[in-house]
C-alpha cells in the first residue's frame, strides 16, 4: 500500500501551498456569494439556482484542478526530490496513484464543503423543492473536477518542459471549458458551407462530438437531474441513444483516465 | 584608489541580523579573502555589492560608485562569479561568453577565454548540460571578459575538483599581476591562505578581524600550538587545561592527544598543571599555529 | 544601451522554443481563418476598414492569452532559477532587463500579428485606415505582453505569476461581459436602475483593455460603427487609456521589482 503513503505526503504538501488555500477561499466566496446573489439574476427556485451555480462551478473548478495538478510531478522531477521519493521502495505506479489520489482529496475536500454551504444557503432562500437531487449534483461536480485533475496529472507526467505543460494546461482549459461549443459550431459551419441552419438541427454524430466536451457533459448531467428543459438538445425524441446521460459519465471518466494513462505511458519509460 | 569601500553596512531580515555594521576597505591591486563559516553573511555582503540586496543601513561603493544608486556604472569595471546562479537555458558556453561581451561592450576572443578556463572543447555544448564545475569555469570566463579592474568571486571553488581549484588560483594570480583587484569569499582556508594578501573574517554578520595573515598570526600572541600525548585521557583534563592563563583553545583529537593553542609563555604552565593533576604526559611537541587554528579561534569564540 | 543585448538574446531564446512557435502559429491561423470566413459570413461591403469589427472578438480573446503566456515567465523564471544573478552581475541595470524583455516579447507578438494581418489583407484595401488598425492592434498586443511582464516582475515564483496572469485574463477577457450583464440585471431587478448602468459603472466597465481597444478601432478605423454618446466613451479617451494600459502596469511592477532583494 505504498501509494497511500505517497498520497498522504502529497495531501500535506499541497495543503501547505498558499495559492491553493487562496483559491479554495475564492471558490467558497464565489459559490456562497452566488447563493445569495442568485435572487437578482434568475428565478427564485432551487433548480434554477442550481443551474446558475453549476455555470459558476463549471468555469472556476477546472482552474483549481489544473493548477493543483499541472506541476505535481514535473516540479518534483526538476527539483530532484523525485529521486528521493523513488529511492524508497515506491514504484512509479505508486507515485501516480498516490499523487492522483492525494490531489483529489485536496481538491474535493474544500470544493464539497463550499458547495454544501452554498446548497444550504440556496435551500433556505429558494425553497427545498428539488433539494433531494443535491447529492447528485455534488457527485457530478466531483466527477467533473476529477476529470481536469486527471488531465493535469497526466500532463505533469508527460514532460518536464515547464512552458509546454503550462501552455497545454491553458489550452485544455480554454478548449474544454470556454471554446468547445464555439469550435464545434465553427467546424459544423465550415463543413456545411456556412449554412447556419445546421446549428439548430445538428446531425446525430455531431451531438455526440459536442457532448465530448467536459463542460457539455457536466451541464448535461446536472440538468438530467433537475431541469430537463435545459438539456433539451440531448433529450428530444430524435436524439440518438448514445447521448444519454450515461454517455456523459463515460465522457468524464475518459477525460480522467485517458490523459493519466498517456502520461503514465511516457513517464514509465522516461529517464529521470 | 579604493576598490571597495563599505561604510557601516547592515542588513536585517525582520529580527534576524545578517550583517552588522560592516566597515571594510579594499585597496586597488589587493587580493582580499573574505572568510567565514556558512551563514556568516559573506553572500549577503556580496549581494549588496551587486545590488541584488539592498542594505538596511550604510552604503557600499565600488571604485567610488555607490552600488545601489549607481549600480550599473559600478558593475562596468568588475567581473563577477556570483553564487547560487543558474546558467541560461538553451545557450551554449560560447554564447554565454558572447553575451557577456555584448553586455560589457568588450572586444575579446571567446575561444581564447574558453581555453583559458579550460572548457574550449565543450564550448558549443548547451551550458545547461554542463557539470557544476564546468558551469563554474564558464562563469569565471564570463567574469574575465573585458579585463575587469575588480574580480568579485563568491565561493569560487564550489563544484571544482582540487585540480580545477588550483587552476582557478593560477588564473586569479595572473589577473592580479595584470593589475586587477581580487575579492573573494570562501569558507575554505587553504585557498585564502594560498593567494590572499589580506583577510577579513566574518562571524555572525560581524567583521571580527581584518588583517594580513602574518598580522593575524601575531595577534594570536605568538601563535603556538602544543600537541600533548597523554597516557590516557581522563574526564576533566580538558577543563583543567582551559583554566590555565594564556590558553586560547584546547581540543582532544584522538583518544589521548590534546591540541592546545596558547601564548608562548603558557606552555610550561600547562605541563605543570597537568603534572599537578596527576596526568602522565607521554610526549609533547609544539607547532606554529596554522590559519585553520586561527579561524576556529576567531569564529568559535562566541559559540 | 545594454537593453538591446538583453532584448536580442531574449527574443532569440523566446522564438526558438517550440511551445512558443505553436502558440504564435495558433494566433496566425486564427487570424487567417477569420480572414477566410469574413467574406463568406460578413455583410457587404468587404473592406479592410470594416474587418476590425469582424475580427474584434477573436483578437480581444487570443491576443491577451498569447500576450500573457509569452510574458508571465519572462523575468520570474530567471529569478527563480538564479540566471538573473548572472544577468545582473554584468553591467546592466534592472531597468535594462525590464525594457529589454518588454521590447523583445512585445516585438515577437507584434511581429506575428503584423505578418498575419498584412500578408492577407481582408477585402478591399483602404491603406490609411488599415495601417491605423495594424498600429492599434500592435498597441493592444503591447498592453497584454506588458501585463504579462508586469505580472512576472511583481512576484517571486512562476506559479504565482501564472495565477496572477490568469486572474487578469479571467477577469478582463472571460468574465468581464458576464459581470457587466449580471450587474445590469441585478440592478434592474433591485429596481435601482432600469436603463442600463449608471455612468460611473459604465465608465468602469469601459476601462478594460479589450473595450478600450474596441472603441479605439471603432472610432478611428471603422466608418460604419458609432460609439456611445458619453464623452468618456470617445475614441481619443480610448487612445489615452490604451497608452496608460501599456505604461501603467509595467511601470508599477517595475517600481516594486526595483526595490526587491533578489536572494
Amino acid at each position: 500500500m505504498s501509494w497511500s503513503v505517497l498520497a498522504r505526503k502529497d495531501v500535506s504538501d499541497a495543503g501547505r501551498s498558499r495559492t491553493i488555500w487562496l483559491l479554495a477561499i475564492l471558490l467558497s466566496v464565489l459559490s456562497v456569494g452566488y447563493a445569495f446573489g442568485h435572487s437578482y439574476l434568475g428565478a427564485s427556485e432551487f433548480p434554477a439556482f442550481l443551474s446558475g451555480l453549476s455555470d459558476v462551478v463549471a468555469t472556476v473548478l477546472p482552474i483549481l484542478a489544473l493548477l493543483l495538478g499541472y506541476k505535481s510531478i514535473a516540479d518534483d522531477r526538476t527539483s530532484g526530490s523525485l529521486f528521493l521519493t523513488l529511492s524508497f521502495p515506491h514504484s512509479r505506479r505508486d507515485l501516480l496513484a498516490g499523487t492522483f489520489v492525494g490531489r483529489t482529496v485536496v481538491l474535493l475536500a474544500p470544493t464539497l464543503v463550499a458547495l454544501v454551504a452554498a446548497g444550504v444557503v440556496g435551500a433556505v432562500r429558494y425553497g427545498t423543492e428539488g433539494v433531494a437531487m443535491y447529492p447528485w449534483f455534488l457527485f457530478v461536480t466531483a466527477l467533473y473536477a476529477v476529470a481536469f485533475l486527471g488531465v493535469a496529472v497526466g500532463l505533469s507526467m508527460s514532460t518536464t518542459a515547464d512552458r509546454r505543460i503550462t501552455f497545454a494546461a491553458f489550452g485544455v482549459y480554454m478548449l474544454a471549458v470556454n471554446l468547445w461549443g464555439s469550435v464545434h459550431s465553427l467546424v459544423m459551419l465550415v463543413l456545411h458551407r456556412f449554412d447556419f441552419t445546421v446549428l439548430r438541427n445538428m446531425p446525430d454524430w455531431a451531438l455526440l462530438f459536442r457532448l465530448i466536451g467536459p463542460s457539455e457533459s457536466y451541464g448535461r448531467l446536472v440538468r438530467a437531474g433537475f431541469d430537463v428543459e435545459q438539456a433539451s438538445r440531448y433529450v428530444t425524441d430524435t436524439a440518438p441513444f448514445y447521448v444519454d446521460w450515461w454517455m456523459a459519465v463515460v465522457v468524464l471518466l475518459a477525460w480522467t483516465l485517458v490523459p493519466l494513462a498517456l502520461g503514465y505511458g511516457r513517464f514509465r519509460n522516461a529517464d529521470l | 584608489m579604493v576598490a571597495i569601500e563599505a561604510d557601516e553596512v547592515s542588513k536585517r531580515y525582520g529580527t534576524e541580523t545578517a550583517l552588522d555594521r560592516v566597515d571594510l576597505t579594499v585597496e586597488e591591486g589587493e587580493t582580499f579573502g573574505f572568510l567565514g563559516p556558512n551563514g556568516a553573511g559573506k553572500s549577503t555582503f556580496i549581494n549588496i555589492l551587486l545590488d541584488f540586496v539592498k542594505p538596511s543601513e550604510g552604503s557600499v561603493g565600488i571604485f567610488g560608485h555607490d552600488c545601489q544608486a549607481d549600480g550599473t556604472v559600478a558593475r562596468e569595471r568588475i567581473g563577477v562569479l556570483p553564487e547560487g546562479y543558474s546558467v541560461f537555458d538553451r545557450l551554449t558556453g560560447r554564447q554565454h561568453i558572447e553575451y557577456a561581451m555584448r553586455s560589457k561592450g568588450a572586444d575579446a576572443d571567446p575561444s581564447e577565454i574558453l581555453d583559458r578556463v579550460g572548457i574550449l572543447e565543450d564550448a558549443d555544448r548547451l551550458a545547461s548540460d554542463y557539470s557544476k564545475g564546468m558551469a563554474q569555469r564558464m562563469v569565471l570566463g564570463m567574469a574575465l571578459v573585458g579585463e575587469p579592474d575588480l574580480l568579485l568571486l563568491d565561493e569560487p571553488s564550489t563544484g571544482l575538483d582540487p585540480n580545477g581549484a588550483a587552476e582557478m588560483r593560477q588564473i586569479l594570480r595572473e589577473e592580479n599581476e595584470r593589475g586587477a583587484t581580487i575579492f573573494f569569499s570562501s569558507h575554505i582556508l587553504e585557498q585564502v591562505e594560498a593567494v590572499c594578501d589580506r583577510v577579513g573574517i566574518l562571524q555572525d554578520g560581524e567583521l571580527v578581524a581584518v588583517d594580513t595573515i602574518e598580522g593575524l598570526r601575531e595577534s594570536l600572541g605568538g601563535g603556538t600550538k602544543l600537541v600533548i600525548t597523554l597516557d590516557h585521557l581522563e574526564n576533566g583534563v580538558l577543563d583543567t587545561v582551559r583554566t590555565v592563563r594564556g590558553v586560547e583553545t584546547a581540543v582532544s583529537n584522538e583518544d589521548s592527544t590534546l591540541e592546545v593553542t596558547c601564548t608562548n609563555d603558557a606552555k610550561m604552565d600547562i605541563l605543570v598543571e597537568l603534572h599537578d593533576a596527576g596526568v602522565d604526559v607521554v610526549n609533547f611537541r609544539t607547532e606554529e599555529a596554522s590559519l585553520e587554528d586561527m579561524f576556529i579561534e576567531y569564529t568559535g569564540r562566541q559559540r | 544601451m545594454t537593453w538591446r543585448s538583453i532584448a536580442r538574446q531574449d527574443s532569440a531564446l523566446t522564438v526558438s522554443a517550440r511551445s512558443v512557435k505553436y502558440l504564435l502559429s495558433l494566433l496566425v491561423l486564427g487570424i487567417l481563418l477569420l480572414g477566410y470566413i469574413y467574406p463568406v459570413v460578413g455583410a457587404e461591403p468587404y473592406t479592410t476598414s470594416r474587418f476590425p469589427g469582424f475580427a474584434q472578438g477573436l483578437l480581444t480573446t487570443l491576443v491577451p492569452f498569447v500576450g500573457v503566456l509569452l510574458g508571465y515567465n519572462a523575468v520570474v523564471s530567471d529569478r527563480e532559477s538564479g540566471a538573473i544573478r548572472l544577468t545582473l552581475s554584468l553591467p546592466q541595470s534592472r531597468s535594462d532587463v525590464v525594457l529589454g524583455t518588454f521590447v523583445s516579447r512585445t516585438g515577437v507578438l507584434a511581429g506575428t500579428l503584423v505578418a498575419a494581418l498584412v500578408v492577407y489583407p481582408f477585402g478591399e484595401l483602404e491603406l490609411g485606415r488599415f495601417l491605423l488598425f495594424v498600429g492599434l492592434t500592435v498597441a493592444f498586443a503591447a498592453v497584454w505582453s506588458g501585463l504579462g511582464i508586469a505580472v512576472s516582475l511583481a512576484v517571486a515564483t512562476k506559479r504565482r505569476a501564472l495565477v496572477l496572469g490568469f486572474a487578469l485574463l479571467f477577469l478582463f477577457v472571460l468574465v468581464w461581459d458576464t459581470l457587466e450583464n449580471a450587474l445590469t440585471a441585478g440592478l434592474s431587478a433591485a429596481g435601482l436602475a432600469d436603463d442600463g448602468l449608471p455612468a460611473a459603472a459604465e465608465f468602469l466597465f469601459a476601462l478594460a483593455p479589450g473595450r478600450v481597444f474596441e472603441r479605439a478601432t471603432a472610432g478611428f478605423v471603422d466608418p460604419s460603427r458609432s460609439l456611445g454618446e458619453a464623452w468618456y466613451l470617445g475614441e481619443w479617451v480610448a487612445l489615452v487609456l490604451l497608452a496608460l494600459w501599456i505604461v501603467g502596469p509595467i511601470g508599477l511592477a517595475y517600481a516594486r521589482f526595483a526595490g526587491r532583494d533578489l536572494s
